[in-house]
């Protein structure tokens, strides 16, 4: 039984408001307010592409920039910009325009999922991760972008 | 960054999948043609053991059949030499009475005999004892052959009585050389020629019926001493002399049926020399 290769490109140019989440592979060149989950295949964040928010995935690839915390179930390039927690189960390979802001973490794989994002919840949950995640942000530093604009 | 090189980076990190399609895999590899070659002998490696065990029960079966076929002749051929021996009794048996019945009993006597009789367990008569040929044995029965001699005297015998007593007179016994040389064909062809010669003309003289009559009678004796001894020689001449006899029987036109004969009998013995 042969699985076709299904990739999602977001190309440069496209904006996109909220979390994403695909089971498949997928390469961001736009700009993304909100974080993105890659249940397999590779998540890259291409060059030019930015994510606001965590960035999930069995592998990852940022060779753009990530304002958040990046989770990374197997291995993990980066070649971009990170700011954020950096949490990893498998390898990692930093490329010559690596630049890391936060911490670097090899955890069990289990670990890499966060706690508040579990699957069974899916997309309907969002709304109540982002108040959760909402309360949390506004503890953190971390300034957002909607408060920002307010 | 193309689209070909985003497939091929996703390609590389796509999730495992399990293909499981030997046949593409295995015909889009490069395979030398050797290799295809050692897949063939080890095909068949592989399938000369199992057609071993097939090949042997196949024999079996072909054996066990022709056992099976050879015993069915064998019975066939015993029935039919048992029903024919059967069907030969039972004509017997029905021809029989029609023919005589006192011999019904006679021939199925030694048969029942033959079954219930009890072995003769005695000695055979040694040869020795067997009584010596005789020569009464050997008068008693007929003669297989004629020997040289009664072969000889056959041929003298079937002539004919008067020839052979004629025979029995004229043949002067050969006693000396001057007599075999009388008696030889060479001899016998010059004294044919005289006496044609003397036949001849003596026709042309007036010969009395009387002399005429005994003209003949004495050349016919003549000519009996001339072909008789020619039978010791062959049989043909035999046959030339009966021939002769058988003209001497005319007694009209003698002379000219007399020379003739000796004429032939002369040209015959030329053409054999």
């Amino acid at each position: 039984m042969k699985t076709e290769l299904n990739i999602t490109l977001i190309a440069r140019g496209c904006a996109i408001t909220g979390d994403m989440v695909v089971d498949h592979g997928i390469s961001f060149f736009g700009l993304l307010d909100g974080g993105i989950i890659s249940t397999q295949g590779l998540l890259h964040i291409g060059e030019g592409g930015l994510v606001k928010g965590s960035a999930q995935g069995e592998h990852v690839r940022i060779d753009g920039r990530v304002d958040g915390d990046v989770h990374a179930r197997g291995s993990l390039e980066i070649n971009g910009q990170v700011s954020g927690d950096i949490f990893y189960s498998g390898t990692i390979r930093l490329g010559p325009r690596a630049s890391l802001n936060g911490t670097l973490k090899r955890v069990a794989r289990m670990l890499t999922i966060e706690a508040d994002s579990t699957p069974d919840e899916g997309p309907i949950a969002g709304p109540r991760l982002d108040d959760v995640k909402g309360l949390e942000r506004a503890e953190s530093n971390v300034t957002e972008l909607s408060r920002a604009k307010a | 960054m193309d689209l070909r090189e985003i497939q091929r980076l996703h390609a590389q990190l796509a999730p495992d999948s399990m293909i499981i399609d030997l046949p593409r895999q295995i015909a889009a590899l490069p395979a030398p043609a050797d290799l295809t070659a050692d897949a063939k002998t080890t095909t068949l490696k592989l399938r000369l053991p199992k057609a071993v065990p097939v090949a042997r029960r196949s024999l079996v079966a072909v054996a066990i059949a022709a056992v099976v076929a050879m015993a069915g002749m064998g019975a066939a051929s015993l029935y039919k030499s048992v029903g024919a021996s059967s069907a030969h009794d039972v004509k017997k048996t029905a021809a029989q009475p029609q023919s005589n019945g006192s011999e019904r009993p006679a021939t199925e006597g030694p048969a029942v005999a033959a079954a219930t009789r009890p072995i003769d367990a005695e000695p055979p008569h040694p040869v020795a004892l067997v009584p010596m040929l005789t020569g009464k044995d050997v008068a008693s029965g007929s003669p297989i052959g004629l020997t040289a001699d009664q072969f000889k005297n056959s041929l003298g015998t079937t002539s004919g009585p008067a020839a052979g007593a004629t025979a029995n007179k004229a043949v002067p016994p050969v006693s000396n050389d001057d007599q075999r040389a009388a008696a030889s064909p060479i001899h016998q062809a010059r004294h044919d020629a005289e006496a044609a010669s003397q036949a001849s003309t003596k026709p042309a003289t007036s010969v009395t019926p009387a002399q005429a009559a005994a003209q003949p009678a004495a050349e016919e004796q003549a000519s009996q001493q001339h072909a008789t001894p020619a039978r010791t020689h062959s049989y043909r001449h035999r046959s030339h002399s009966r021939d002769e006899q058988a003209s001497d029987g005319d007694t009209g036109s003698a002379a000219s049926k007399k020379s003739a004969p000796a004429n032939r009998a002369g040209s015959n013995e030329v053409q054999m020399f």
